[in-house]
């Protein structure tokens, strides 16, 4: 033995003890098995599920390859139904974050009462989603609905008497419409403490060198929000692509298909007709395009993040 | 149906797993006694065993020596109306005194949709309970994938007769020699109108045997357009696109949505006699004699009750709130058979109770099916005026207990049990049916396109599912 190794002593032994992976499995046991147990393992299932074709009731799931994938490939209500998503992630996330930013500005403001109009902002985050989606469908009437109302009041007469949730021209862009609104409140929040985390030394600089309004937006307080932005961007996409409960309530994927989002499709598909493999099949998909929206996204948002580093 | 399956599902998919993993990764059975795949495993374990103590739990079940405890599943639930729980805890003392050691635990599914999905999928899991309510519209899907027992034996051992009830409402649950269920309470649809509006537009109340025309042009008359508005403040008629009840507009004009063997749409879903049927019912939407489908779905279940309209196509249960409607009052109200065009007739809404196959105690099952398939029951039942009891004896005392009750049971000779109670997917067809009515009431789309359409996919689905 090296005259300059030493024995052990009982501290290095506990030390060891501590740093051995069976305590601190003990510790992430109980979050593991609820994750293994209600995510992962349905995950792992699911997959398993759309290689068969399962329906609930028949003992038969015979084992179909990727058959449910290349059918569905095929499947133009499922195509119809992804566009649909597509269309309404790309109309509500952008107007939402847009509007949720410019809220944001306005409650930032320091001035008496300020916390007032951001706890009614917030306030649609804290409802139900089923009872909103009620009081909306109300909104939306033709004939007796607050919107048409509005509409009349304001003097857009030709808006008026549109049957929104029917027509299938603007059942979509009323429920984006709705989204924004629903939104609002968490996004705001996040815009929130993003401006709350821009140093004022940065306002007084570009106060100091003469930029206006807009040139402070746009040269100080965007750059340093993007990182908020970011965040929110792929959070609330992810969020419009698996809309679910408004759809469910106010529309039932119509008029003519034109609001079946994915994630009503896959609910009709599994609860409805009970073929839990082509619904599986379908997550997958779905899966798949979230993955590929969100890796794009990062690949856009990053090389603006670097842009702005390097300026 | 039951563990072991539940686990050889389990176990084939971990071996699936493993099988694409191993392709995936060059692993090998060496790889998977590492501690990593030890613990995945032993969590599978768990899932197994957490199943599987899950599944075993509510079967019947006995407590103590002599007690057994029944599971029961039913829509019901909460009501508005406040005799309906005095009325459930007489019925539930009643069992109570005469079988004291068996104990009932329900289980509540509100939603025919939810209720029939969150069933199916107990079945699959082994947690389905031992008796439940069974709905004529979606009958097919648990009678037909043998989920339900042949009360027949225990029928003959007690020699219960059966020709208490009517008929056409007991062969529902009919399969040749066997009986899936004993009925409860039903209704045929029928068209309830308000007898003020009638009156004020100077019309004679409509009687049984009345046409399409005639029913077309009261419509047109009831319908009231303020002076200069867009829209009338109050329509003729609900058309509400709900297949279940505008199926009957097809079935009175001589046509069907199904071969009568039930496996084909084409031919029948787009034959003349349904098109012209959508047709009409299209026609009352877009000369605005009904409100447009939006208007519909807001004013939720019932807007004849709250006065929007003048007549609308319900069941038995629609008593139920314009009894308890501040805007209408129960004299004003009338029902009569739907109007004909070349058949008399109707569809009949009913509910049952099943014995399901997997009961350990069907016996005892069985005698809680009789009590509320019974006499007793059934009068209680009756007193909230959500269906006709099926029992005929009950059903000819409560013949006097409101005006509408005669008129009701003058047509249950006319009423047809729905596709559902004979096609297991039936749901998907009224899905489909649903979606064309909408092309055609929205979109516009000429009903003999949209209907080919809903054949062909309705085709396609009905041969999927062979």
């Amino acid at each position: 033995m090296n005259s300059l190794q030493c024995k052990p002593t009982s501290m290095d032994s506990s030390a060891r003890k501590i740093k051995q992976p069976s305590n601190g499995g003990l510790f992430v046991l109980p979050a593991f098995c609820h994750l293994a147990l209600f995510i992962l393992f349905p995950i792992g299932f699911a997959f398993y599920l759309s290689l068969h074709r399962w329906d609930v009731l028949k003992a038969d799931k015979p084992y179909v390859g990727l058959s449910n994938y290349i059918n569905l490939l095929h499947d133009p209500l499922f195509w119809n139904a992804m566009w649909n998503s597509t269309y309404y992630a790309i109309a509500s996330v952008p107007l939402g974050m847009v509007a949720a930013l410019g809220v944001a500005i306005l409650v930032h403001q320091r001035l008496r009462g300020m916390s007032i109009f951001r706890t009614i902002y917030y306030l649609p985050a804290v409802s139900s989603t089923v009872a909103i989606s009620m009081v909306w469908t109300f909104i939306y009437l033709p004939e007796t609905g607050l919107m048409d109302w509005a509409l009349k009041t304001i003097g857009f007469h030709q808006l008026a008497g549109i049957d929104w949730l029917q027509n299938p021209l603007w059942a979509m862009p009323a429920l984006v419409f709705m989204s924004i609104w629903i939104g609002l409140g968490p996004r705001m929040i996040l815009f929130l403490a993003g401006l709350t985390g821009i140093p004022e030394s940065f306002y007084e600089v570009a106060e100091v060198d003469g930029a206006g309004r807009w040139a402070v937006f746009r040269h100080v307080t965007f750059p340093l929000l993007l990182p908020t932005t970011f965040f929110i961007l792929v959070t609330s996409s992810i969020n419009a692509f698996q809309i679910f409960t408004p759809i469910y309530m106010m529309t039932q994927g119509g008029p003519m298909w034109k609001t079946d989002v994915v994630g009503y499709h896959i609910y009709t598909e599994a609860w409805r007709q009970f073929h839990m493999g082509m619904a599986s099949a379908q997550s997958y998909v779905l899966f798949l395009v979230i993955l590929a929206v969100t890796i794009l996204q990062f690949r856009i948002v990053s090389r603006r993040m670097e842009e702005y580093s390097l300026q | 149906m039951n563990i072991s399956f539940n686990a050889r599902i389990v176990k084939h998919f971990f071996q699936s797993v493993q099988k694409a993993l191993a392709v995936c990764s060059g692993l090998n059975e060496r790889h998977w006694e590492r501690p990593l795949f030890r613990s995945a495993r032993m969590i599978m374990c768990m899932v197994m065993i957490f199943e599987a103590v899950t599944g075993c739990s509510r079967r019947s079940e006995r407590l103590g020596s002599h007690m057994i405890v029944l599971h029961v599943a039913d829509w019901g639930g909460a009501s508005a109306d406040p005799r309906f729980n005095r009325i459930q805890n007489e019925i539930e003392a009643k069992w109570r005194s005469l079988h004291p050691n068996i104990k009932i635990v329900r289980e509540h599914i509100p939603g025919s949709s939810e209720y029939v999905s969150k069933l199916l999928t107990e079945f699959v899991a082994g947690t389905e309970p031992d008796v439940m309510q069974l709905d004529d519209a979606s009958a097919a899907a648990f009678i037909d994938n043998n989920t339900l027992r042949d009360l027949m034996p225990y029928v003959r051992a007690d020699y219960l007769n059966l020709s208490v009830y009517f008929p056409n409402v007991l062969n529902i649950a009919r399969r040749g020699n066997r009986l899936y269920a004993l009925p409860a309470d039903f209704t045929p649809m029928m068209m309830y109108y308000n007898k003020k509006y009638f009156r004020e537009a100077g019309l004679p109340y409509p009687k049984n045997g009345w046409t399409w025309q005639d029913f077309f042009t009261d419509a047109q008359k009831l319908t009231v357009w303020p002076p200069g508005a867009a829209h009338p403040s109050r329509y003729g008629f609900f058309a509400e696109n709900w297949m279940p009840a505008w199926i009957v507009w097809i079935w009175q004009n001589g046509g069907d949505v199904l071969s009568p063997d039930g496996r084909r749409a084409g031919g029948y879903l787009d034959s003349e006699a349904t098109v012209q049927a959508v047709q009409f019912f299209a026609n009352l939407v877009n000369d605005h004699l009904a409100p447009s489908l939006s208007v519909a779905q807001a004013q939720g279940a019932d807007p004849f009750s709250s006065g929007l309209v003048a007549m609308t196509i319900s069941g038995h249960w629609d008593i139920v709130p314009i009894r308890a409607s501040e805007t209408i009052s129960m004299k004003d109200v009338g029902v009569v058979g739907l109007p004909q065009n070349k058949r008399r007739v109707t569809v009949i809404y009913e509910s049952g109770y099943a014995i399901t196959i997997g009961c350990k105690h069907p016996r005892v099952a069985w005698e809680y099916v009789k009590f509320m398939s019974g006499s007793f029951v059934q009068r209680h039942n009756a007193q909230l005026g959500i269906g006709i009891s099926a029992n005929r004896e009950v059903a000819e005392e409560r013949r006097a207990s409101n005006p509408l009750e005669p008129e009701f049971l003058k047509n249950v000779k006319y009423g047809v049990a729905p596709w559902g109670t004979k096609v297991e997917n039936y749901d998907i067809i009224e899905d489909i049916g649903t979606e064309m009515m909408d092309e055609v009431l929205v979109g516009h789309v000429p009903p003999a396109q949209a209907l080919r359409s809903a054949a062909k996919r309705a085709d396609a689905e009905l041969a999927a599912n062979e």
